[in-house]
């Protein structure tokens, strides 16, 4: 066995245990949107209709935003096999993420095919860091598109047909999340000076036309990308503190300044923000996106023991002749900043998923520089690094995120299945959405749920009613229950409820009360 | 560029920046923050009587309001204090002329690294115009000399080792006294130093006699205030503000004696918690967005705002970090490994204290930056090979370089003292001034310190406004029965400092007591206030109390 294969082996390996192990139960807990692809599938497969009763529809709705078809459809196999199981319901995508190191190995060799061990190193820091590996354990789309990116321009550079199957990758990337919308057109005008074939790319573009026309041709198409991803310019603090500082110049007597300073050329300088926010190291290396949705909040999505080779890599860069290899790296890692250019909180690495290839390109580029001592305290430390952030993640993640995958819910609706009331009212107040979570785990059918959508808006999904079970906002008015779920201060205005067990641990709790026969429940 | 023209321009840029941080001085910022009142007191201490406001005779470490300030400003600005009065502009002009001189000095350091004087009166030109060295230069605050002397040690190690002079003991003696200037230079300078030296070895060896001098004489000077920081009195302040105090990380710390098994000893202890949060402060520091876009924060969130150096200066600076850091050009090996050094250990200090993203403490950093942004200036002028794209690119750069600073003089003159005139304590010199003029027709002023519009923003320190715009002789503070009612007492004659129990019923039976505090300290019927005292932007902050 080669050098290069044996290294191949050693990553894939690393990459599948570090995306596998204890799939089903890290991230402890499930999130509303993972559980509504799995409900969502469990439906299509049921009764070939999603929540909202269309049959195998284009476009769904992911309770925040608009979603494209490719990774509920994925995922339809997988449920499948184990409808309630979340193991399953995210094996699809811990499978694609392993992919996803392969490709970067095999564009890497053949971008730079004379830069020794380059893809090798570039597969080791796909493989292992927290960004990579955080959004392949969920229901990503990001992680999704960006594998398809990857091998879709790995077979675009191809110079025969298979560059066919490329363009055909591309335009499944196009199907499976927004930020391929934002990256794709661009990368295909890169590929266009990179001398890939121009009868290659136009179906691309075309795919790329009839996504965008999907898109809106949907009840809430535009309204969802204004909302979600230029939210920007919708932001109301923007336009209030402007005006507080026209007032200000008002009082100081100036008020032409106040016009000529403080107007709508503010978007550009926050555009700009945007931009050089996400290519802060702070962010890439260390803070990262506190939502943990998106990755461990501790940390960067990029571990900290890269950053001195990071560094090291733009030197190399900035140091060797400008090829039309740095010109597809810096164009990619650019392009990567499109999809959160626009956002109120640009720092979301969900969105920023794409840059990780360039990224990952300038630290091998610094790592294939070092020594053969320097690599093996690099790797004494790498592995430090990764023991550090694994038991901080297995050890306080779940408590630091507890908001955002509800292991309490899960345990709830573990514990409800057991109960036999014709009634049952659950509070919303510990987990702002948890109805997509009962509905995946007791495979309800989508016509036996109320599925509420605000102001008319289908992206903004929220299930009120579950089969005989209701969530309420706030437990507070007299219904007739057989079984309430509340917070201890919920309960309190109750008279004549019982507890009967808690779910939970510490101040965080669920109570669980049956009614008393002898009396009514009136506040 | 032949010399007289080099001296002209450096003093034209002088005049400009001098212009810049002495206009308005005493007006703008529009109040006198407590500190510069507490360092001004201490001062007109030392100089009526050769001791600060506890009676320490020269101290090494000024008590002051429990911070353990460093002691050189103070002492410095004795001489303005003489001049000008216990004032605003009295006690802001030092830093504004160290400020100012600082310009002359980078010119003289960024010279020597570059060997290129147009890249050095670049570089202070933009200093002279930075719009945090002007907000720096304007505060009485420590960070403006220290930096002075540090840009003054560099100077002078530069020309010594050039010249092969015998005076390198000089640089020394600036490191030195730096380190009795501001917090920050005691991690920062150490280590720059430390640097140098190997940098500089070769040269340091060849002139080793006038080496050793140096450090000798560098050690000794430093040896006082390396004693006085191995006190409890000197550690308070590394321990007040050290990063692990911070709310953030401190909350996830283990607490002493807690006891961990061996995968947490190792994987969870606190050194590599704070590592861990220490790296991100640390980075924070390289994020362009703050450098920028909006670090000066002088307008509030989702405002635009100003950077510590100016938008326009961004390409010229990426382009002159690419130049020097990365390619090497303009400067030789070793400056380059020198601009490295200054650039990666300037946020240190700042990183390690326990505030996010802090101006004042990454003051450090300069004039690195202003360096780098100068050489793209610079290199972006030659590249352009036509004269009259040479004159349309000086043209416009000038255009936009006086507009940013239009832009800058309207936040910081305007905008930043209507939002942040409570974070200013503007209010206290009214009501300082109201209840001296006061103080014979009551019994007793009672001053609530807590401070703030809507509740207790921040502890102040009143006491501090009444010494300072009552001029009260430091003698009679220091030795003012009162001051013995407690360790950390500041009352004296009939003021009194406290929080004040206005609904608990017990300060409104003291008919004959004034009190001053916010107005959700006081309550009190209309008939009762007899005073209101407003913030810059016309919100009530303080109101005067009797009760009836």
């Amino acid at each position: 066995m080669g050098k290069f294969a044996f290294g191949l082996i050693i990553i894939l390996i690393t990459a599948a245990i570090l995306r596998f192990w204890q799939l089903g139960s890290l991230p402890a807990g499930i999130h509303y949107s993972e559980a509504l692809v799995g409900w969502r599938a469990q439906n299509l497969i049921s009764f070939g209709r999603d929540e909202f009763g269309r049959s195998f529809p284009l476009i769904f709705s992911s309770g925040q935003e608009l979603e494209l078809p490719l990774t509920t459809y994925l995922s339809i196999p997988f449920v499948a096999l184990s409808p309630t199981n979340p193991f399953f319901l995210r094996l699809p995508f811990a499978i694609i993420g392993v992919f996803g190191v392969l490709g970067a190995v095999f564009l890497t060799r053949r971008l730079f095919p004379e830069k020794k061990h380059l893809d090798l190193f570039v597969g080791l820091v796909f493989a292992v860091n927290p960004w990579g590996v955080w959004l392949s354990r969920v229901v990503s789309h990001e992680i999704l598109a960006f594998t398809l990116i990857i091998w879709g321009v790995y077979f675009l550079l191809d110079r025969n047909r298979m560059a066919y199957l490329g363009a055909f990758l591309l335009i499944l990337a196009l199907l499976s999340s927004k930020v391929s919308i934002f990256l794709i057109p661009g990368l295909l005008l890169v590929l266009f000076f990179y001398q890939v074939k121009v009868k290659v790319l136009v179906p691309v573009l075309f795919g790329w036309i009839a996504v965008l026309f999907l898109l809106f041709t949907t009840l809430d198409g535009f309204l969802d990308i204004k909302t979600n991803d230029f939210s920007l310019f919708n932001e109301v603090g923007y336009t209030n503190s402007i005006n507080t500082l026209r007032g200000n110049e008002i009082y100081g007597g100036n008020p032409i300044l106040g016009k000529l300073f403080f107007n709508k050329s503010f978007y550009l300088v926050k555009i700009l923000d945007n931009f050089l926010s996400q290519l802060d190291p702070s962010y890439i290396f260390a803070r990262g996106d506190t939502n943990s949705l998106h990755g461990i909040s501790n940390f960067g999505p990029i571990l900290l023991v890269f950053f001195p080779f990071f560094i090291y890599g733009v030197w190399t860069v900035c140091n060797s002749r400008f090829q039309k290899n740095t010109f597809l790296i810096l164009s990619w890692l650019i392009l990567a900043t499109l999809p959160a250019l626009f956002l109120v909180h640009p720092l979301q690495t969900n969105k920023f998923l794409l840059a990780l290839y360039p990224l990952g390109l300038i630290i091998g580029l610094g790592l294939q520089k070092v020594g053969r001592l320097v690599f093996l305290f690099f790797l004494v430390f790498l592995s430090f690094n990764i023991l550090f952030v694994g038991y901080d993640v297995i050890g306080k993640e779940a408590s630091r995120s507890d908001k955002i995958w509800q292991p309490l819910t899960l345990e709830l609706a573990e514990y409800l299945k057991t109960q036999e009331y014709d009634s049952v009212w659950v509070t919303n107040a510990l987990d702002p959405n948890p109805g997509p979570v009962f509905s995946y785990l007791y495979q309800t059918p989508y016509f036996k749920t109320n599925l509420a959508s605000s102001k008319g808006r289908i992206f903004k999904v929220w299930i009120s009613q579950i089969d005989n079970m209701r969530i309420v906002g706030s437990v507070s008015t007299y219904e007739d229950f057989d079984l309430l779920v509340a917070t201890k201060s919920e309960s309190e205005q109750f008279l004549c409820v019982q507890e009967i067990n808690q779910i939970g641990e510490g101040e965080t709790k669920y109570y669980i009360y049956s009614v008393l026969e002898e009396c009514d429940n009136e506040i | 560029m032949k010399f007289n023209t080099v001296f002209l321009i450096l003093t034209a840029i002088f005049c400009l920046g001098l212009v810049l941080r002495i206009v308005a001085l005493g007006n703008i910022s529009v109040s006198l923050f407590m500190d510069e009142a507490t360092i001004g007191y201490n001062s007109y201490s030392i100089l009526k009587t050769g001791k600060d406001e506890f009676g320490t005779s020269f101290p090494l470490v000024f008590r002051s309001t429990g911070d353990y300030k460093p002691p050189l400003l103070i002492y410095t600005m004795i001489p303005a204090i003489t001049a000008f009065g216990l004032n605003e502009f009295g006690v802001r002009i030092t830093t504004a002329v160290f400020g100012a001189l600082t310009i002359i000095v980078a010119f003289f350091v960024i010279s020597r690294l570059t060997k290129n004087n147009i890249i050095a009166l670049l570089t202070s030109f933009s200093l002279a115009i930075s719009p945090s060295h002007i907000k720096l230069s304007r505060a009485t605050h420590d960070a403006t000399l220290a930096f002075f002397l540090v840009s003054l040690g560099v100077a002078f190690f530069f020309w010594a080792i050039k010249r092969r002079s015998r005076w390198l003991w000089l640089s020394s003696v600036f490191f030195a006294l730096s380190l009795y200037t501001y917090h920050a230079e005691r991690v920062f300078v150490p280590l720059l130093v430390f640097g140098m030296v190997i940098i500089y070895r070769k040269e340091l060896l060849g002139r080793l006699k006038e080496s050793l001098i140096a450090v000798l004489v560098g050690v000794v000077v430093s040896l006082p205030i390396a004693f006085g920081l191995l006190t409890p009195e000197g550690q308070t302040r590394a321990n007040m503000t050290f990063l692990a105090q911070d709310f953030e990380i401190s909350r996830f710390l283990h607490t002493t004696g807690e006891v961990l098994d061996f995968p947490a000893n190792l994987l969870d202890n606190n050194a590599l918690l704070i590592f861990n949060f220490w790296a991100k402060r640390y980075l924070d520091y390289f994020d362009l967005s703050f450098l920028f876009i909006d670090g000066m924060e002088f307008t509030m969130d989702k405002a635009p705002d100003l950077g510590l150096l100016y938008l326009f200066e961004l390409p010229f600076f990426l382009l002159g970090a690419f130049l020097v850091v990365f390619r090497g050009q303009v400067v030789d090996r070793r400056a380059r490994f020198f601009i490295i050094l200054w650039f990666l250990l300037g946020p240190l200090a700042a990183s390690l204290a326990n505030n996010e993203k802090h101006v004042f403490r990454v003051m450090t950093l300069v004039p690195i930056p202003q360096m780098l942004a100068a050489v793209g200036i610079w290199f972006a002028y030659r590249k352009l090979r036509n004269i009259k794209i040479q004159k349309f690119f000086v043209g416009g750069l000038g255009v936009i370089g006086i507009i940013s600073v239009l832009y800058f003089a309207d936040l910081y003159f305007l905008q930043y003292q209507r939002i942040y005139s409570e974070l200013l304590m503007y209010g206290w010199k009214d009501a300082a001034q109201f209840a001296l003029s006061n103080r014979d027709n009551y019994k007793e002023i009672v001053i609530d310190p807590r401070f703030g519009i809507r509740g207790p923003h921040t502890v102040t320190a009143p006491y501090v406004y009444i010494l300072f715009f009552g001029k009260i002789d430091p003698g009679e503070f220091q030795n003012d029965p009162r001051r013995e009612e407690a360790w950390d007492s500041s009352n004296f004659a009939n003021f009194t400092f406290r929080e004040i129990d206005w609904r608990g019923g017990y300060d409104k039976e003291e008919k004959s007591t004034l009190f001053i505090g916010s107005k959700w300290v006081l309550p009190a019927k209309e008939n009762e206030i007899i005073k209101r005292f407003y913030l810059y932007n016309g919100d009530e902050i303080l109101r005067a109390v009797t009760p009836k």
